[in-house]
């Protein structure tokens, strides 16, 4: 290492204990080492009084806020994708119920007449809301052996729901 | 007490606490900024630079690894956006006296104050001649007051190299400052 860059790191603060020694040395016996450092502090000082322009205030929370939105929008996208998954599953699941399964109707229907003893207690809500269905004039009956079992099953709501009324009364 | 930088940046990592974030990057947002002003003399330019080194330092957060260097890391980051925004707006590093004057308020009567100003502008002029390498060291150092050690990872340059570069450069405006 040079002799110019031991004072460099010694005017730094960045010299060990034995280069601070050998320096002071030089510093002693040398007036190129003294004048060297005397330079290097003149030069620090006249830097020093050179300002830059004040800068705007807020910079950092400018950046700070950006990362709270991101923050914040990262969730929200999330309950987004989410909330159109179960509209998307919802969707399915009612088009899956809806479908002319006359199996599946026919299974629905002899479950209700299964359950038949203990509708007045515990169904009642659900009388209600099957009663505005059938009442509905744009209910429509299928043809063949759909529309039968369609028919019977609504005859067996009929009869729910007239229990349902005297229970009431 | 002053929390350490590693339970700072760990606690912004774990609990988003945004407060550790402030005192983390205030501790240094002047001599970034008087780093980046000194590189690239546009006000508009340092501003936008200091965001953009803050953006992407936080972006980076969580790979950052504690080895007790964050300043050196963050300040690298920003020598980087300073390095790009040359290299992207083509702007050569100057710009109009009016945005350069900026001299300490020293009170002091006016042919003391015309004097310090003239020897001022000689300095800034002589800084601002100097190769880009030699300028990096000079102002990391000076106005950054950043050790040698910490320049020498920011740049990614040996101590020796640093060291060399600063030697260079002073007796570059030395020379710059008797011959004007």
């Amino acid at each position: 290492m040079k002799s110019e860059e031991k004072i460099l790191l010694y005017w730094s603060g960045e010299a060990d204990d034995d280069l601070s020694r050998e320096v002071e040395f030089l510093l002693e016996t040398e007036t190129w080492a003294r004048d060297y450092l005397k330079e290097l502090g003149e030069l620090a000082l006249g830097l020093d009084q050179v300002r830059e322009p004040v800068r705007r205030e807020g910079l950092l929370e400018e950046v700070l806020k950006g990362q709270r939105k991101e923050v914040i929008l990262f969730p929200k996208r999330l309950i987004l994708g989410g909330g159109l998954a179960a509209a998307v599953a919802i969707g399915v699941g009612w088009m899956v119920m809806n479908s002319e399964n006359p199996n599946r109707e026919e299974g629905l229907a002899e479950n209700e007449v299964d359950r038949e003893d203990v509708i007045p207690q515990q169904r009642k809500v659900r009388g209600i809301s099957l009663s505005e269905r059938i009442l509905s004039s744009s209910e429509k009956f299928g043809e063949g052996r759909m529309g039968i079992s369609q028919v019977r099953r609504n005859r067996e709501r009929w009869r729910k729901i007239r229990i349902i009324e005297n229970d009431k009364i | 007490m002053e929390m350490n930088e590693k339970g700072l940046v760990e606690r912004y990592l774990s609990e988003g606490d945004t407060m550790a974030l402030r005192e983390l990057f205030g501790r240094y947002e002047d001599g970034l900024y008087r780093y980046l002003w000194q590189m690239l003399r546009h006000q508009q330019d340092s501003e936008d630079a200091l965001q953009e080194t803050f953006r992407k330092a936080l972006k980076a957060l969580p790979k950052y690894e504690d080895r007790g260097q964050f300043k050196s890391w963050l300040f690298r980051i920003g020598h980087n956006v300073s390095l790009d925004l040359i290299r992207r707006r083509k702007r050569v590093v100057g710009m109009s006296g009016e945005q350069e004057e900026f001299l300490s308020g020293e009170e002091s009567g006016p042919a003391e104050m015309l004097e310090a100003k003239e020897r001022i502008e000689r300095l800034r002029e002589a800084v601002k001649e100097l190769p880009d390498a030699e300028r990096e060291v000079v102002s990391l150092r000076l106005r950054a007051d950043l050790s040698f050690a910490e320049i020498s990872e920011v740049l990614g340059a040996p101590l020796g190299t640093v060291l060399a570069r600063m030697h260079k450069a002073k007796q570059r405006l030395k020379a710059n400052l008797v011959t004007i």
